[in-house]
C-alpha cells in the first residue's frame, strides 16, 4: 500500500488519487495552491459572480444557500449575506439523525441571520426503507442524506427560478486535488453520482427485493436537464474564491455568532458534523470497514496539509480514533430496525479485504500497514504554522423544549 | 411556386448532406483505470470513473470520444477490454480507443470489446508498417495516428515520444505523410506545449501542418472553452478538434460549448433536448444570469420532458 509521502491519505482513497513523482499526493500539491494564489482577486471574481446573479425585480431570491446545523453552514451564509450582502434563500434537507446541537444551531442560524429557510423532511418510513437498501447493496446509511442534500436545492431552484446556488468546500478538491482552485469547477449531476451517490442515482433505488418503489424514491430524483437549461442554473463553490480553512472559520463563527461544538467519538474535530448522531460515529465505522480509513484521516490530512499538525502527531491521533467503539449504534438500530446481529452481517459483506483480515480467532482484525518510512520524507515535510491544534468545546445550551416558547423546528415523537 | 421551394428545400438538405459537420471531440485521459486531467504531460489529478464520464459526456452531446490509456504502454499492459466493454455499453457515439495496443489481435479485441476506431502512437513510432497490417482487416477509416508534438530547445516543433520522453528527428510533416502512405484514416495531433495550459489551439502550427497530408486532422491541446474552437475554426479548415480537462468543469459543459458555436458556424451538431441557445455567457465562459422578468415568465411555463 503507497502512502503519500506528506500527509496520510493511501493509494485506494474513494474519490481517485495521484501520486507524483516524488511520492506526494495531488491533493497535497493542490493545496499547495492555497498559500500561492491571490486571493484577493479570486475573491474579485466572486464578487462578480454575485453581482451579476442579484435580483433586480424584488420578487426572487438572490441565491439559494444550501444549510445544516454544522458544517460550515455559519460561514457561508455569513460570507454572502453579511459580506456580500446577497438576499439568500436557505435550504436544508432533514438527514433525520439530528443531534440536539445541531437542531439548536440550525434554528439560531435562522433567527441570527434573519433569512427564510425550507426544510425538506421526507416521510421516514421511505427514509428507512431506502436507508435498508443502501446498506444492503452499497453498505451505506449516508446515500439519503447526500442524496437529499445534493437535489433539494437543485429542485428549489428550478422551482422558484434560483438561478445560484452557493456551497462550501468542493470535497473533490479539498481531498484528493480533483481539480485547481483556478478550475473554478461548478456543480454538476455527474460529480453527484459518481461521488455523493456512489454511482447510483434515486431511479436506481427502485427494487422489488428492497420493497423500494418509485413513490420512495421520488423526492430525491433530480429535475430534467431541460429545467436546469431554463432557469440557467449554476452551482458554485466558495472554496474556488475564498482561501478555505474549515477550523479558524469555525472558530471565527464561534466569536461572532456563538456557534455551538460538540465532542465527536471518532475524530478531534469538534466543529463540522455536530448535527449528526451517525456521521462520526456508525457512518464513519463503515467507512472505516469498507475503506479502510475514517474522518479521522480526513482531517489528520487536512490539518497536515494546514500546517497545524506534524505527520507523526497525525499517525498518533489515527492510531489512538481509528478503533473507537461505536456509541449511537443502538439508536440507529432501533430507528432502522433491524438487531445488531443482521447489521454486522450487513456490512461484512463490504469489508474490504485490502484492510481486514480473519485473526485465528476468526475474528475481523485490521491488517494495519506500516506508513512509508522512507528516507526522503522530510523533504516533503511542511512547516507548522501553528503550535497546537486543538479545537474548542462550546458550553453546551440548553434545548428550546424547556421553555414556554413556540419551536420553529420540532423532534415529534 | 411550390416546385420552387420544394427544390429550394432539397438544395438545402443537399447542402446539409454533402458539408461535413465540424466535430467536437472529448478526449477521456485514463491513467491506471482512472480519468485523470493532464497538465504539460507530467501532472496529473484525478477525476474518476471512464463509465461515468462517458456516460454523460454522451448525455452532453458530444460527437465523439476518444480514451487515451496513457499508463498502459508505460507499464508494458495491454489495453483493458474488459473496462471498453463496461464503457462502450455506456456509449452511443463513435468511440476511439488507444493505449497499449501492440498487435493486430489487440485491435480485434477491442473492436469486439465495443471499439469504433483505434489510437495508436508508440506503436507507429516503433513499426510503422503495423499500420498497413491493421488496415488490411478493419479499413483505414478505423485508424486515428496520435503525433504528439513538442517545441524542442531551438523552438521548432517535433514529434515527441512520451515513452522515451525525447523528439523524433524525423520532422513531423515527414512523420505525417509516412503514416498517411501506411494507411491511417485520421491523425490526431497533440500539442504537448498546450496540454492543461488553457492557452487555446496552437494556430500557427496546425496551419502550418494541415496540408501536408489529405486524411482529416484531429487537434488537441490548450482548449480553454468555446472560444477556443471559435479561433480555431475561424483561422483553419480543421474540422475536428478535442478538448479533455475542461469539460468536467462544469454543468452540461459541452452542450454549452456548441451552443456558442452553433451561432457562429452552421456544421455544428446540437441534438440535445436542453440546447442553451437563449442563455448568456459571462467573461469568464460560465451561465449568466438570465433577466428577471425571463425568469418570471418561467414560473407559468411547463417545461416539457423529453420523451424518448
Amino acid at each position: 500500500m503507497k502512502f503519500c509521502n506528506r500527509c496520510l491519505y493511501n493509494e485506494k482513497h474513494p474519490l481517485n488519487i495521484v501520486f507524483d513523482e516524488s511520492g506526494v499526493c495531488s491533493g497535497c500539491r493542490i493545496h499547495e495552491e492555497k498559500d500561492s494564489i491571490d486571493w484577493d482577486k479570486r475573491s474579485c471574481i466572486l464578487e462578480n459572480i454575485l453581482n451579476d446573479f442579484k435580483n433586480l425585480s424584488g420578487n426572487n431570491y438572490d441565491c439559494i444557500i444550501p444549510v445544516s446545523g454544522g458544517r460550515d453552514s455559519y460561514f457561508i451564509v455569513h460570507t454572502i449575506k453579511n459580506v456580500y450582502k446577497m438576499n439568500p434563500l436557505l435550504v436544508t434537507y432533514n438527514k433525520q439523525y439530528n443531534t440536539d446541537v445541531g437542531v439548536r444551531n440550525l434554528a439560531n442560524l435562522r433567527i441570527l441571520f434573519d433569512c427564510d429557510i425550507l426544510t425538506l423532511t421526507v416521510n421516514p418510513e421511505s427514509v428507512k426503507k431506502i436507508t435498508r437498501a443502501t446498506l444492503r447493496r452499497f453498505g451505506s446509511i449516508y446515500w439519503h442524506c447526500l442524496a437529499g442534500q445534493t437535489v433539494f436545492p437543485v429542485q428549489i431552484a428550478v422551482k422558484f427560478k434560483i438561478p445560484l446556488i452557493i456551497w462550501g468546500a468542493h470535497q473533490g478538491i479539498d481531498q484528493v486535488g480533483m481539480f485547481s482552485h483556478l478550475d473554478e469547477v461548478e456543480m454538476t449531476r455527474k460529480y453527484r453520482k459518481e461521488h455523493d451517490l456512489m454511482g447510483f442515482e434515486a431511479e436506481d433505488l427502485i427494487d422489488s427485493f428492497d420493497e423500494v418503489t418509485f413513490d420512495d424514491i421520488k423526492s430525491f430524483i433530480y429535475p430534467d436537464d431541460k429545467e436546469i437549461e431554463q432557469v440557467g442554473i449554476r452551482g458554485i463553490y466558495l472554496n474556488n474564491y475564498l482561501r478555505w480553512d474549515s477550523k479558524s472559520q469555525h472558530e471565527q463563527m464561534i466569536k461572532l455568532y456563538n456557534y455551538e461544538t460538540h465532542i465527536q467519538n471518532r475524530t478531534f474535530d469538534n466543529y463540522n458534523d455536530v448535527d449528526c448522531y451517525n456521521y462520526s460515529d456508525v457512518h464513519d465505522y463503515i467507512k472505516f470497514i469498507k475503506h479502510g480509513y475514517g474522518k479521522i484521516t480526513d482531517h489528520v490530512s487536512r490539518e497536515i496539509r494546514l500546517k497545524r499538525l506534524t505527520r507523526e502527531a497525525g499517525i498518533e491521533l489515527i492510531n489512538s480514533f481509528s478503533l473507537k467503539k461505536l456509541e449511537n449504534l443502538e439508536l440507529f438500530l432501533k430507528w432502522i430496525g433491524i438487531s445488531e446481529n443482521s447489521f454486522y452481517y450487513l456490512i461484512n459483506q463490504h469489508r474490504n479485504p485490502l484492510f481486514w483480515k480473519r485473526n485465528d480467532d476468526w475474528k475481523w482484525e485490521y491488517n494495519f500497514e506500516n506508513y512509508n518510512e522512507i528516507e526522503n520524507l522530510n523533504e516533503h515535510k511542511l512547516i507548522l504554522k501553528e503550535i497546537d491544534c486543538l479545537f474548542q468545546l462550546t458550553e453546551p445550551k440548553f434545548s428550546s423544549d424547556n421553555k414556554n416558547d413556540y419551536i420553529l423546528i420540532g423532534k415529534g415523537k | 411556386m411550390l416546385v420552387l421551394s420544394f427544390l429550394k428545400g432539397l438544395l438545402r438538405l443537399l447542402n446539409d448532406a454533402i458539408m461535413l459537420k465540424k466535430r467536437i471531440i472529448a478526449t477521456l485521459i485514463i491513467r491506471e483505470g482512472v480519468v485523470v486531467q493532464s497538465i504539460g504531460f507530467n501532472k496529473y489529478l484525478p477525476v474518476g470513473k471512464p463509465q461515468i464520464a462517458v456516460e454523460f459526456l454522451n448525455n452532453w452531446g458530444i460527437d465523439e470520444i476518444v480514451l487515451l490509456d496513457i499508463s498502459a504502454t508505460k507499464s508494458n499492459l495491454r489495453p483493458d477490454f474488459d473496462l471498453v466493454k463496461k464503457i462502450a455499453k455506456k456509449c452511443f457515439v463513435p468511440l476511439a480507443v488507444g493505449g497499449g495496443i501492440k498487435t493486430v489481435n489487440d485491435v480485434r479485441l477491442l473492436t469486439q470489446s465495443g471499439a469504433d476506431k483505434v489510437v495508436l502512437n508508440s506503436v507507429c513510432i516503433q513499426n510503422v508498417s503495423i499500420i498497413n497490417e491493421i488496415a488490411a482487416s478493419f479499413g483505414n477509416q478505423c485508424i486515428i495516428a496520435s503525433v504528439d508534438l513538442k517545441m524542442d530547445s531551438n523552438n521548432i516543433i517535433g514529434v515527441y515520444d512520451y515513452i522515451s520522453k525525447s523528439i523524433m528527428e524525423l520532422p513531423p510533416i515527414e512523420y505525417m505523410k509516412l503514416l498517411e502512405k501506411n494507411g491511417v484514416g485520421e491523425i490526431l495531433l497533440n500539442f504537448v506545449d498546450r496540454d492543461g495550459q488553457y492557452n487555446g489551439f496552437d494556430i500557427e502550427a496546425i496551419n502550418s501542418l494541415k496540408d501536408c497530408v489529405s486524411i482529416p486532422i484531429i487537434v488537441q491541446g490548450g482548449a480553454k472553452d468555446y472560444c477556443s474552437f471559435v479561433d480555431l475554426f475561424k483561422n483553419t479548415n480543421i474540422d475536428a478538434a478535442a478538448a479533455s480537462n475542461f469539460y468536467h468543469f462544469s454543468e452540461h459543459s459541452v452542450i454549452i460549448t456548441k451552443a456558442q458555436l452553433k451561432q457562429l458556424f452552421d456544421s455544428i451538431r446540437v441534438e440535445t433536448f436542453s440546447t442553451y441557445i437563449q442563455n448568456k455567457l459571462d467573461t469568464r465562459s460560465r451561465l449568466s444570469k438570465k433577466m428577471d422578468f425571463e425568469l418570471e415568465n418561467l414560473l407559468y411555463i411547463k417545461v416539457e420532458k423529453e420523451i424518448i
